[in-house]
């Protein structure tokens, strides 16, 4: 007995030790007073003793603890993106559901504001090639100066669009398989990270807008055409899969909005006045067939 | 409940310092097998002091937790198992406050280490061991459950008086004054 005492450090068992009986009426609460503390100054210590009480505990319930501290351990500490959520009151497992979105990782992020920032670069850079051309005013702005525009407002639907069909699409998500299998339907699921993406996309091309020359007003109407676009998105994946939706709407993007500035003579032309109606209308519209078809949008719906 | 590395395997072998320095150099088997010998008694220790076994459970699995978070920082003195009870209850009371608050908050909180070098083996423990037995044991059944628990919670649980006032959910003014009671009473009966 005394080796295995030694197992437990320093202190072993040494002169006093526990009664079985004693430990018994520990370990079904029913003990009290100063042999309780007794026994509670004794445990840490003794590791005869320890062996003994674990068999007056629940067996399933230390192994469903075991198993929760040895899977917290595999899993890492949360970033600080997940505890901002935690904080924020956003439930934890929906919290981590959002923060393992592949759109949602910093390189992600990293490589969407850099694609915008050399947008943003191009809008200064590129006046020698485009030059002061005569033709109509669009958002306050004369069509040779909005032509430098062109890059970073075709760009800016488009990122979203992209971060949207990366959150979904199984080449790109190591959680594709944990995702479908959470206790979540399928549509919860869907939602959040929509969202999250949307948010995290749009506030760095929002912010980069602000550096854009133009009115000051031009990043509040870069909003909605760039929701509208993604709404479509998402309405058009409750049919086709989430990466040939996302490359379709992206595509029909380009093509129209380059007709609307090609027969406007401007290529502003999507995001003025007429161009905010229209946004408005389609986003309506793409977010009823999007609520109408939810039972379509479950994570593994790509059938 | 015991896995069957603690019977015979090589980590079975290993002391507790030996085990907590191998979970420092990330070894996950070494924080089982601490598990499987400490979860049990720390478990029931912590039931007595809480009622709910969904708060109890939490705080077992935060202990180890930061255990493993932790280890890397241990410089070898000290009871694994004194340090054990002092990362737990603390997390304990911790839990208790703000549960009503944030009950399915998953929390990371890690005690700092130096935070329970009082814990290692007190004075009071060594006497404490077979106190039932004798005049000591006599005196404490006579305190009142209110000073008997103020006197467990300072003397046995290791706590401050500002800890122990929380976990028991009094003043701390009270709860000073409920030491100071049983220690005289205490002194009037042994003397």
């Amino acid at each position: 007995m005394s080796a295995s005492d030694r197992q437990s450090g320093t202190g072993g068992c040494g002169t006093w030790q526990a009664d079985p009986a004693l430990l018994a009426r520990y370990g079904r609460g029913e003990l009290h007073g100063p042999a309780a503390w007794s026994i509670e100054a004794h445990l840490p210590r003794c590791a005869t003793c320890q062996r003994e009480i674990g068999s007056h505990l629940d067996a399933e319930r230390l192994g469903r603890n075991r198993r929760a501290v040895l899977a917290a351990v595999a899993v890492g500490p949360p970033g600080i993106g997940e505890r901002a959520l935690v904080r924020l009151g956003v439930p934890a497992h929906l919290a981590r559901l959002v923060v393992v979105t592949p759109s949602l990782r910093r390189s992600w992020l990293a490589s969407v504001t850099l694609v915008l920032a050399v947008a943003l670069g191009f809008s200064y850079l590129a006046v020698p090639l485009v030059g002061a051309r005569p033709g109509p005013v669009a958002l306050g702005l004369a069509a040779g100066p909005a032509m430098r525009l062109v890059p970073f407002l075709v760009l800016v639907p488009l990122l979203p669009l992209a971060g949207v069909a990366a959150a979904f699409s199984r080449r790109f998500d190591p959680t594709h398989d944990l995702a479908v299998a959470a206790p979540l339907s399928g549509v919860q699921v869907f939602f959040v990270r929509s969202a999250a993406v949307l948010v995290a996309s749009l506030v760095p091309a929002l912010v980069l807008a602000a550096g854009l020359p133009g009115p000051g007003w031009l990043p509040a109407a870069l909003l909605l055409p760039a929701l509208a676009v993604a709404a479509v998105a998402l309405a058009a994946s409750s049919v086709l899969d989430p990466a040939s939706a996302a490359i379709g709407v992206g595509a029909a993007w380009v093509v129209l909005s380059g007709a609307l500035g090609v027969a406007w003579g401007s290529p502003a032309v999507a995001f003025g006045p007429g161009g905010q109606v229209l946004s408005g209308a389609v986003l309506v519209a793409a977010f009823g067939v999007v609520v109408a078809r939810r039972g379509r949008l479950e994570l593994g719906w790509a059938r | 409940m015991r896995s069957t590395a603690s019977q015979g395997g090589p980590l079975g072998c290993l002391d507790d310092p030996e085990l907590l320095r191998a979970v420092g150099r990330g070894d996950e088997a070494a924080l089982g097998e601490l598990y499987d010998r400490h979860a049990g008694w720390l478990t029931l220790r912590l039931s007595r002091r809480c009622s709910s076994a969904d708060l109890v459970d939490q705080a077992v699995q935060d202990t180890f937790v930061a255990l493993w978070r932790q280890a890397r920082r241990y410089r070898g003195d000290g009871e694994i198992g004194a340090f054990i009870w002092g990362i737990g209850i603390r997390r304990m009371i911790d839990l208790v406050r703000r549960g009503a608050r944030r009950p399915a908050g998953r929390a990371w909180w890690v005690p700092s280490w130096t935070a329970h070098e009082g814990l290692v083996v007190s004075a009071e423990d060594e006497v404490l061991v077979g106190v039932e037995h004798g005049r000591l044991g006599a005196a404490l059944d006579q305190l009142s459950p209110e000073l008997r628990e103020a006197m467990a919670a300072t003397v046995i649980d290791g706590l401050s008086y500002a800890e122990a006032a929380r976990l028991l959910g009094v003043p701390v003014g009270t709860l000073k004054s409920r030491c100071y009671r049983a220690r005289v009473e205490l002194r009037e009966a042994l003397l």
